[in-house]
């Protein structure tokens, strides 16, 4: 497939220096994510109750927490959740939202009951649905993956079918057809080519929204098992201590922010770099 | 025209028997238990059972969704199981602050976020409109936590200009409501405050670039007449799309807000209820929630087709 | 923009609809404004062992007999009541003046009914019931409780100070069914339910009770006089713990209840603050293992586990340093029972034999589950220590994280933990349901009858039963230390250290009572 998918839009990809900024400032952050076992001197996990609510200092540059785990080596593993949780929704969605558009776009009699599905995706409140599934059905990472991933479904389906819709009738494809070509071929050849580019730019924001969304659900404690260290719950354990302790709040955030900030630049600067009217007709 | 507000009030239906049965299995197919939750930490299995049966829990599932589905449809959502209280009053004594604070963050957004916009669109490319994006850019992306607890610190606690909590109703002491709103709109609000900026942006711009808007202003048009007479005009459709969906969204969105700063609204009423599995509540909540959403987008949709003929067919 | 206006316009007035239910203010009214530590289960206290429902209860409730600070019973609706001389028969006399919130006069019917529906509903209650003969009511005033054995706890029990707690109702409130709640408090206390004003989950409002008699005597804890102290009692529920002491601070309530202990310091330094705890019994950390299924269906990965508990690490989790304490007697420290008898094992931190116990057991490495309550901050940090301790001589632990509603749901399974059972799970008890062989929750042995853990143990029933049917307090102790002997020997759980709660509460704000009970009626404040 590499030679269809390399399409003409990435070729004339040129990127403006905040979104080198935003790709820079991604690099750096899974860089620290996957080292961060070498960097840190302590684990993520280990608590030392009689170190607790330590202000930052040569043993722990960013300080403690609640129950003496060192928050810079949690920020730092916690970087590897949150940035997983955001590629995994984000490659899911993608690849869910794909068949679903594409079936709904080629085969009429679904088309109905897919988009009201979708339609009532949109209507539920997101936050209250997934705290819901997730406390309901009794936590775990799947659960919490697919309460962050369904919300988000809607773009991408929308896109997808829209573009099989106009595909369909182009007159090149109307043609192919009558010669005999199956339509799951034509929608290979000609869509992924001109879907690539902002799929990829609503994946990304898909992404950064699944980066948000589990700190949400880990602050109102319904995220991540509380052993791991998404910043998420590390702001949810810190703001018990906010006052008296305060990094244990704002060096996750501070993760977060940049994490998120770098994400959006990132898909502003593939959006305008690439075709701007596709994304936005949608 | 009549035929088509009744097609488009009638598409509904489908949409809203699928929001019921999966507000339903959510809730019930995960196999909780609230009659354990109601009889405390100490009490025994037959205390239980005897409590499960008085609540009617122990039903086989199809029934009690056909139970709670015609109830609905006859406007009742049910009883709390905690409370005994009907849930449509509980709803009803809750909506008025969520509503108050999506409202308020919605004038908020607007009338810092659509300026904004349209200000960096007129400069793009120099330096205010990088100054606007960025400030947008970060507002995009700041958890609410701190917004929240940097504001409460240093705008309320300690020099106690507004209250770090509560919820005063508007018709008891509308000063007092406005000053309790003010740190929770600015929480929310800030995001929203750049979501509209930048899709405000995009929009003018797009105007910008449109043949009529070049021709106004060939025929000697003033900048600012052009962009108020001409490109703010076309534009305002997404704007008020986007304006209409995030209504919808911030009606479930405020839950941390709500959750922040003590107010009674649908966002806590709803996640306190999840925890203590009081299965009527959250089923009702959302349920309304998103009649809310569904509603409000019909009505955009009719407005539309009043304005634009074309949308009709 | 005419669209724009247009949702205005309808949103407004869905906004006004909403918010017009909310009533007047009195701002000359002299109002407690207190915040809770939790929202309540129910509002009916014989349906819940919640303690906050036995202190809403206190509001609206009375009892017929009360126990003072030192926890001896006093009749408080009784006027007077005579024993027979074999001990089997109990005559109670209400005294005058008592009338329900409705203007209804309290009959000695209402007292029959609401004793019924206690002992339906309390385990101690079971007891007295197991011994009673007949209770009947005699005439409007006087009833009549027969006992077919004698049975030395009557008046304790009818003075119980922990829920559920035997609260008088009208007959007319509770009805036949002693497990359907009523959502309307109507009592005869000295503040009344105020419907019209408390929103479920937001607030419950408590009217001073013009029409209540109190006793003539002072208010000794639960006994004496009950006179109120405020006009108006408002309990604003708020959710966020760090709001609740933000709220306090900025003056906008008067009283918090548990605020989360990392904030204590900030709130003691606070001159316009006070900071206390009205319970001064304290509570235990209690690791309780599953003991009817492996691992810890074996004493010896019990004891093993016991041996490596370190209640430093607990307490420095629970607390600021300086605060809990150490404490290894299944009654809590500074109780009449409390002992060191049979704790040797405990905390002995000898890890080389337990590793070895644990081999003794047959443990085979095979995952045990940890119950983790995500939304109780405080437990959550406990069940990390107790993972480590775990770890540290072996055993293969997973962490189960989830709320805490979810956590008296799972530990209600039997099943082994790979069907969705569990191995440990940690809480903290607080002095009642400790305090004697007969209260003590975790030391249950009667099997599938006893508190989740199931633990099976004759000999400690045994034990207990002769602590029920003596009065003579030697004697007594002498059977509590045997019974804590033998509650060690089994390891049911483990205490991991004693602490306790405290709230805080403005200068403004006096006559708070530090006991067993802290009930909110006798509290005063100094109008601003």
């Amino acid at each position: 497939m590499s030679d269809i998918a390399s399409p003409a839009p990435m070729r004339r990809l040129q990127l403006d220096p905040v979104t080198i900024f935003g790709l820079a400032v991604l690099a750096v952050l899974v860089a620290t994510a996957v080292l961060a076992p070498w960097i840190s001197p302590y684990g993520p996990t280990d608590i030392n109750p009689a170190a607790r609510l330590q202000p930052p200092s040569g043993e722990h540059w960013l300080g403690t927490d609640r129950i003496g785990r060192d928050v810079l080596t949690r920020a730092l593993h916690g970087g590897r959740i949150s940035l997983t949780v955001g590629f995994l929704v984000g490659i899911a969605v993608l690849c869910v939202g794909v068949v679903l558009g594409l079936l709904a776009g080629s085969v009429r009699w679904l088309d109905g009951l897919i988009m009201r599905v979708i339609d009532g995706i949109m209507a539920m409140p997101a936050v209250l649905v997934g705290v819901a599934m997730v406390v309901m059905w009794g936590g775990g990472l799947w659960a919490l993956l697919i309460a962050i991933g369904i919300p988000s479904l809607p773009d991408t389906v929308r896109l997808t079918r829209s573009l099989a819709l106009s595909i369909r009738t182009e007159p090149y494809v109307e043609a192919a057809r009558m010669g005999g070509t199956r339509l799951p071929m034509l929608l290979w050849r000609h869509f992924i080519p001109n879907a690539l580019a902002p799929l990829i730019v609503i994946g990304t924001y898909v992404g950064a929204n699944a980066i948000v969304a589990e700190s949400l659900l880990s602050f109102l404690g319904v995220g991540m098992p509380p052993e791991m260290p998404s910043w998420g719950n590390m702001i949810a354990e810190g703001r018990l201590a906010f006052q008296i302790a305060p990094w244990g709040v704002f060096v996750p955030a501070l993760f977060l922010t940049a994490t998120v900030l770098a994400v959006n630049l990132v898909g502003d600067g593939l959006r305008d770099s690439t075709d701007p009217l596709r994304l936005k007709s949608d | 025209m009549i035929s088509f507000l009744l097609r488009r009030a009638l598409a509904t239906v489908p949409v809203i028997a699928i929001v019921m049965l999966a507000v339903f299995l959510v809730v019930h197919l995960g196999g909780s238990d609230p009659a354990r939750i109601i009889a405390g930490d100490s009490a025994g299995a037959a205390e239980v059972e005897t409590l499960r049966e008085a609540l009617g829990l122990n039903r086989p599932l199809p029934i009690q969704f056909l139970d709670w589905a015609g109830n609905t449809l006859r406007g009742d959502l049910g009883s709390s199981l905690f409370y005994g209280t009907p849930v449509v009053d509980m709803i009803s004594v809750r909506i008025g602050p969520t509503i108050a604070l999506a409202i308020g963050t919605l004038l908020f957004a607007v009338v810092l976020g659509v300026p904004m916009g349209t200000f960096a669109a007129v400069t793009a490319g120099r330096w205010p409109d990088k100054l606007l994006m960025g400030v947008a850019s970060i507002g995009f992306s700041l958890p609410i936590f701190i917004v929240a607890y940097t504001l409460v610190y240093w705008l309320a606690l300690v020099p106690g200009w507004f209250p770090v909590q509560g919820f005063t109703p508007p018709q008891t002491d509308f000063g007092q409501f406005l000053r309790g709103m003010t740190l929770p709109i600015i929480t929310l609000g800030a995001f929203y405050m750049s979501l509209f900026a930048r899709v405000s942006r995009a929009a003018v711009l797009d105007m910008l670039k449109e043949d009529f808007v070049r021709t106004a202003r060939a025929k000697g048009a003033t900048p600012l007449r052009v962009l108020t007479a001409h490109a703010l005009r076309c534009a305002a459709v997404p704007i008020i799309t986007i304006i209409g969906s995030s209504f919808a969204g911030l009606l479930g969105g405020v839950v941390v807000t709500e959750t922040l700063f003590n107010i009674p609204g649908l966002g806590r009423l709803v996640t306190e209820a999840i925890l203590k599995r009081d299965f009527p509540i959250i089923q009702g909540v959302i349920l309304v929630t998103a009649l809310i959403y569904i509603f409000v987008n019909m009505v955009v949709d009719m407005i539309y087709a009043l304005l634009d003929p074309r949308i009709r067919q | 923009m005419p669209k724009r206006n247009f949702f205005a316009a309808a949103l407004a007035v869905a906004f006004l609809a909403g918010t017009a239910l909310a009533g007047p203010v009195f701002a000359q009214e002299n109002v407690l404004k207190f915040v809770p530590s939790s929202d309540l289960p129910t509002l009916d206290p014989s349906q819940t062992t919640a303690k906050i429902t036995g202190n809403m209860g206190f509001l609206v409730f009375d009892t017929l007999f009360a126990m003072d600070s030192n926890l001896v019973p006093h009749p408080q609706m009784v006027d007077s009541y005579t024993v027979s001389d074999d001990g089997l028969v109990y005559t109670f006399v209400l005294r005058d003046g008592l009338a329900w919130h409705d203007g209804t006069p309290v009959t000695a019917e209402d007292c029959v009914a609401s004793l019924e529906r206690f002992f339906a509903k309390d385990g101690m209650g079971g007891t007295l019931k197991a011994s009673t003969e007949s209770l009947v009511a005699v005439d409007d005033k006087t009833f009549v409780l027969t006992l077919n054995a004698p049975y030395g706890l009557v008046l304790d029990v009818l003075a119980k100070v922990d829920q559920p707690i035997p609260f008088m109702y009208p007959k007319s409130l509770i009805g036949d069914d002693p497990n359907i709640p009523f959502t309307v408090p109507l009592g005869s206390g000295p503040y009344s339910y105020n419907a019209e004003e408390s929103k479920p989950g937001i607030q419950l409002v408590f009217d001073r009770n013009e029409a209540y008699v109190p006793r003539s005597e002072p208010q000794d804890m639960l006994s004496g006089g009950k006179v109120a102290g405020t006009d108006r009692i408002v309990w604003t529920f708020i959710a966020d713990r760090q709001t609740a002491a933000n709220a306090l601070m900025a003056g906008e309530v008067d009283f918090v209840e548990g605020p989360p202990a990392d904030m204590l310091p900030i709130l003691r330094a606070d001159n316009n603050l006070e900071v206390a705890a009205r319970d001064p019994r304290g509570e235990l950390i209690v690791l309780r293992f599953n003991s009817l299924n492996p691992p810890f269906d074996n004493a010896k990965a019990r004891q093993a586990f016991a041996m490596v508990v370190d209640q430093q690490s607990y307490l420095q989790a629970a607390v600021a340093p300086g605060e809990g304490k150490e404490c290894r007697s299944i009654y809590t420290c500074d109780s009449p029972y409390s002992t060191d008898i049979g704790t040797e094992l405990i905390g002995s931190g000898d890890v080389e034999a337990a590793r070895k116990l644990v081999e003794e057991s047959g443990y085979g490495g095979e995952p045990i589950v940890l119950l983790q309550p995500t939304d109780l901050p405080t437990v959550n940090n406990f069940a990390l220590i107790a993972a480590q301790e775990l770890r540290s001589i072996g055993f293969n632990v997973e962490l189960a994280a989830s709320d805490w509603a979810s956590i008296i749901q799972r530990r209600a399974k039997t099943e082994p933990q790979t069907e969705g059972g569990w191995n440990m799970f940690i809480t903290t008890a607080s002095g009642g349901l400790l305090d004697t062989p007969i209260s003590n929750l975790p030391g249950k042995t009667n099997c599938e009858a006893a508190w989740a853990g199931w633990p099976c143990d004759d000999e400690a029933e045994a034990i207990k039963a002769r602590f029920a049917l003596t009065s003579d307090p030697a004697e007594r102790r002498e059977i509590a230390d045997e019974f804590q002997q033998r509650v060690y020997e089994l390891m049911t759980f483990v205490p991991g250290g004693q602490y306790q709660l405290f709230d805080a509460w403005n200068v403004n704000v006096d006559n708070v009572v530090i006991g067993a009970a802290s009930p909110l009626y006798g509290v005063t404040k100094v109008a601003q």
